[in-house]
């Protein structure tokens, strides 16, 4: 989250310095030519509606008093599983809290299969939501705790579907223990149980594949992929690149509020593998190598404060492969290679200031 | 699975509030909050043998109604109902499970009134009964009447207040002492005119009904003993679903 001041209006919200540029999002965010049938308006970029776009969020804007925890953002959702990435505190689950509508965006609209999720409750009906937070109704056991969810969203069978989405995310239903003796990842997966026993179309999963072990991780990614091949729009958020990776093809990037990218995730991953690093180099004759690195074509600067240098490069593989020779051309014995910006934040940064 | 037009789903009053009834009651009756319950209940009880048992029989009325009018109306009820009601809703906000009863594709008012329920079932038996018994050990049986019918209409109308305090705020529990303290307790008691904005003198004037004891403050029209407290529920549950359409759910 930034804090930045608020938004000055529902309509026309002037894109911020260092928001994401529109050619990021190439496949679904681009500038205007004017609003036709199938487009969503708005004051600045058009967002074009793709065909059964079934989660449709367009320039929405939520602040709390100063604090912008998300910020002109659009995009659309269509069946299938899609990945909202970004780093903690991005406004992740502020997006998901408004696509349920539990939080009303401060401007701009979401709109799931063309209601709002805020004013219409009955679009609940197609809306399962797993929260990000661990707590859980601490009387119940997983099947009445499902099962009363069932009950709520007018199953007709719900203890059945109770306990045959239980077995779908591989819980006993005939577990007599109460919920808040369950283990992180058996309270996961109730979690992703009573979300999806009423079979929506939308299902948001806030971090879900957190204190899984590898095993259950591997099967829920597989369950989630089953429900987006049924025609779901399954969305996914996650600030684990490597987690994201798993989930399918389509990603949304979300960093400090803001749009960072949309689209297919080996396009925005190959971004993120190519963005220029800068790395620190330790070696027991620095000086001879800094000397030997100005020049190289895949070096783009070169700094050397009398003991260690720094480079910066934007072709991180050449360069791994290069430095040992470079070095030993130089007669300098390598100690250490250490990447300065390999955390997410600085990727996500990198993808919002390109 | 093609279409997208939404599916519509009918979750009737009478589905939805009995579940939302099971689920809220299991929650909030913690063994702290009926321990505290009890204290309540067995202090009225402790407090009316004394009556009986230190009061000479020609005063045992009044002192009978000064029970009854200032522990049971002021302090059991308004205490008791808030131990029950602030918590009902605004436990769900604190831990954060309010979520898996809103988004569902009910009208919010389903969720309010199903809290007040709980709430009004399960402090109906817990404030009758002590008062019952205080007026049957204290043996002054007219009094039966009219003191469960205010004991009834003070868990109605404070209920509901303390539902709303608690759905509307974080600190709902403080707010909802502050307003049994200072409003009830103190400001309200100094004039008439600020004592018809106060609970506690409908239900008192109720109470007086059965006896020819003059109760402070007590004497508000016959109807509006009856129709104030019902209209102060039924608008405080009101403002509690309004609350639940309206905040942002964390």
């Amino acid at each position: 989250m930034s804090t930045l001041p608020p938004p000055p209006g529902v309509s026309g919200v002037p894109a911020a310095p260092g928001a994401p540029p529109a050619s990021l999002t190439p496949a679904v965010i681009s500038m205007p030519p004017p609003p036709l049938p199938g487009q969503a308006s708005t004051g600045g970029a058009v967002l074009q509606i793709p065909e059964g776009a079934l989660v449709v969020v367009d320039r929405v804007s939520k602040w709390f008093g100063d604090l912008v925890a998300v910020s002109d953002v659009s995009f659309a959702v269509t069946a299938g599983v899609t990945a909202l990435l970004g780093p903690n505190g991005a406004g992740k689950s502020t997006m998901l809290r408004m696509l349920c509508g539990l939080a009303l965006p401060s401007s701009g609209t979401v709109s799931v299969m063309g209601k709002s999720p805020r004013k219409d409750p009955e679009i609940a009906a197609e809306i399962g939501l797993a929260p990000q937070q661990e707590s859980v109704f601490g009387h119940s056991t997983a099947l009445q705790f499902v099962r009363a969810s069932a009950e709520l969203q007018g199953v007709v069978n719900a203890d059945t579907e109770a306990r045959r989405v239980l077995g779908l995310v591989e819980l006993d239903a005939d577990e007599t223990r109460r919920l808040p003796t369950y283990s992180k990842g058996m309270r996961q997966r109730v979690k992703l149980a009573q979300a999806i026993v009423h079979e929506p179309r939308v299902i948001l999963l806030d971090e879900p594949l957190s204190g899984l072990d590898p095993r259950q991780r591997l099967h829920m990614v597989e369950l989630f992929h089953r429900l987006g091949d049924e025609g779901r729009a399954v969305i996914v958020s996650s600030h684990v690149l490597e987690e994201v990776e798993r989930f399918g093809s389509n990603v949304v990037v979300i960093t400090q509020g803001r749009l960072a990218a949309q689209g297919d995730f080996r396009e925005i991953r190959a971004l993120m593998d190519h963005r220029p690093r800068r790395l620190r180099i330790s070696s027991d004759a620095p000086r001879a190598l800094a000397a030997a690195l100005v020049g190289q074509p895949n070096v783009q600067g070169v700094r050397f404060d009398g003991e260690r240098v720094e480079i910066d490069t934007d072709d991180i593989v050449s360069f791994s492969q290069s430095i040992a020779s470079l070095s030993q051309a130089a007669n300098a014995r390598l100690y250490e290679v250490e990447p300065l910006d390999d955390d997410l934040e600085s990727v996500f940064r990198y993808l919002v200031g390109r | 699975m093609t279409s997208l037009e939404p599916r519509t789903p009918t979750v009737t009053a009478a589905k939805s509030i009995p579940t939302y009834f099971r689920l809220l009651l299991r929650g909030q009756l913690t063994r702290g909050r009926l321990f505290g319950l009890g204290v309540l209940g067995g202090i009225s009880f402790l407090l009316a043998i004394v009556v009986r048992t230190a009061v000479e029989s020609r005063d045992l009325e009044e002192a009978s109604v000064r029970l009854l009018s200032d522990y049971s109306i002021g302090l059991l009820i308004p205490l008791a109902t808030l131990i029950l009601g602030s918590p009902m809703i605004g436990d769900l906000v604190e831990d954060r499970l309010l979520v898996y009863l809103w988004l569902k594709p009910v009208p919010r008012w389903h969720l309010a009134v199903a809290a007040y329920a709980a709430v009004v079932a399960t402090l109906l038996p817990v404030v009758i009964v002590p008062v019952l018994l205080t007026a049957l050990i204290t043996g002054f049986g007219p009094l039966i009447v009219p003191a469960t019918v205010a004991s009834i209409l003070g868990v109605l109308a404070y209920s509901g207040i303390y539902l709303f305090l608690g759905a509307r705020f974080t600190a709902g529990l403080w707010l909802g002492l502050l307003y049994l303290v200072l409003w009830e307790n103190v400001l309200a008691r100094f004039s008439n005119g600020m004592a018809r904005l106060s609970l506690r003198s409908y239900l008192q004037t109720m109470l007086q009904r059965g006896t020819d004891v003059s109760i402070d403050l007590a004497d508000r029209a016959a109807w509006a003993s009856i129709v104030i407290p019902l209209a102060v529920a039924a608008f405080a549950v009101a403002m509690a679903a309004v609350t639940l359409a309206t905040k942002d759910i964390d």
